[in-house]
């Protein structure tokens, strides 16, 4: 993991960003330190235990990069091309996910909880294990996505795919569901009841 | 510290593996299953596992330490005396101790089951299954719900919104999402009917 040094600011209880002293909120120039953080991946492919919650990252393409333990909660990730990447064990907790790329990725074990998803792309993805509680998807395609032990409970889905997706043991309780296509995928091995669940 | 998560096809458990870098220590949670495949990572990273801390004595958690343990001199970490034969050094609720070189917190949660306790590693809580993605864990009567909601508040959601959440199964999370989207805390049928009664008391 990253390491869980506190910011540098007396009374803020944040972990600091990698690299800095303090975090997003506290950072003299988080504009300048989410382009150098996107200048650092340029010749690396594996980028591990990196926090950079709380930044605003654009139109960079960072597609076949893999990230373990990494946090980008609270991000704003607008224009960006994630495809082929793997994740592990990283975070993207309640940030705002615009016109993104995702297709092809492997992501194992990450939360997108609270995320906003607008104009996204999941599809053909290993989306298995992941935390999608409470994200908020209007105009996302997760179509031909293993999404097997992921979880969208309490999760709003608008004008939202998921057309010949894996739902084996995927927990759907959505509280929003407008114009969503579940056609070709196998709902009934979702588990839609609480009932259900064996825990 | 670096944190290592295996999927457990036993129960569908989550199984971590804690690795001090420095002194290439690792410690045990919640051994599900202790596989071939575990087996070679833990040897491929070069750690030597010093430590298990179990969450809870239920079989989807703690199957696998008979087999660590023949391969493995670790100290079992439990909140009971013993787990079947196997001697523990008893936790206590707010007990800090230090195992290969990590501070850990536990505290106890208990509700699912009585012996129930997490572990807090400055910001990683590894819960067991008191606490998953969105739900709370599976409890035997209203009481045992009740009592681990109120244990839940009093203890685990007062953390850091930033704290992350590894469960005993189930993607991880963080406090700040827990507290917004877990259907634990919507009241059930009967809470519900508990209110309306009382305004007429």
């Amino acid at each position: 993991m990253y390491e869980f040094r506190r910011c540098s600011v007396p009374g803020c209880e944040a972990t600091a960003l990698s690299n800095a002293d303090s975090c997003a909120d506290h950072h003299p120039d988080p504009g300048a330190m989410a382009a150098s953080v996107v200048e650092s991946f340029r010749d690396v492919g594996l980028i591990k235990n990196l926090n950079v919650a709380g930044l605003r990252f654009e139109g960079a393409d960072l597609s076949g990069k893999r990230f373990y333990s990494c946090s980008f909660s609270r991000t704003v990730l607008r224009n960006m091309t994630f495809t082929g990447c793997t994740f592990r064990m990283c975070f993207f907790d309640f940030s705002l996910v615009d016109s993104c790329d995702f297709s092809g990725i492997d992501a194992q074990f990450c939360s997108f909880a609270g995320a906003r998803f607008l104009n996204a792309s999941f599809e053909h993805s290993e989306l298995v294990h992941n935390n999608f509680d409470g994200v908020q998807a209007s105009y996302c395609t997760f179509n031909y996505t293993n999404l097997y032990n992921s979880r969208f409970i309490m999760a709003e889905f608008e004008k939202t795919d998921f057309i010949d997706c894996n739902l084996k043991r995927t927990f759907i309780f959505p509280t929003k569901e407008t114009d969503v296509s579940w056609r070709l995928s196998n709902t009934q091995e979702a588990i839609r009841d609480l009932d259900r669940i064996d825990q | 510290m670096t944190v290592f998560f295996h999927y457990s096809v036993h129960g569908s458990a989550n199984v971590y593996l804690v690795g001090n870098d420095a002194t290439r220590e690792a410690l045990i949670i919640d051994p599900a299953a202790f596989t071939i495949g575990l087996l070679d990572f833990i040897e491929g990273k070069g750690y030597a596992v010093k430590a298990v801390l179990v969450t809870h004595n239920h079989a989807h958690h703690v199957d696998g330490l008979r087999t660590l343990l023949r391969i493995y001199d670790a100290e079992v970490y439990s909140s009971n005396a013993t787990l079947g034969e196997i001697p523990c050094r008893m936790v206590q609720d707010a007990e800090e101790f230090t195992v290969c070189g990590i501070d850990v917190k536990a505290l106890s949660v208990p509700g699912h089951s009585a012996d129930s306790i997490v572990y807090l590693f400055d910001r990683l809580l590894f819960t067991g299954d008191v606490l998953h993605a969105g739900l709370i864990g599976k409890t035997m009567s209203q009481y045992g719900n009740r009592l681990l909601k109120e244990q839940l508040v009093k203890k685990i959601l007062s953390l850091s919104d930033d704290c992350m959440v590894l469960p005993g199964h189930g993607p991880p999370s963080t406090i700040g999402a827990e507290k917004l989207y877990n259907l634990g805390w919507k009241k059930t049928r009967s809470e519900l009917n508990r209110d309306h009664y009382d305004l007429f008391i």
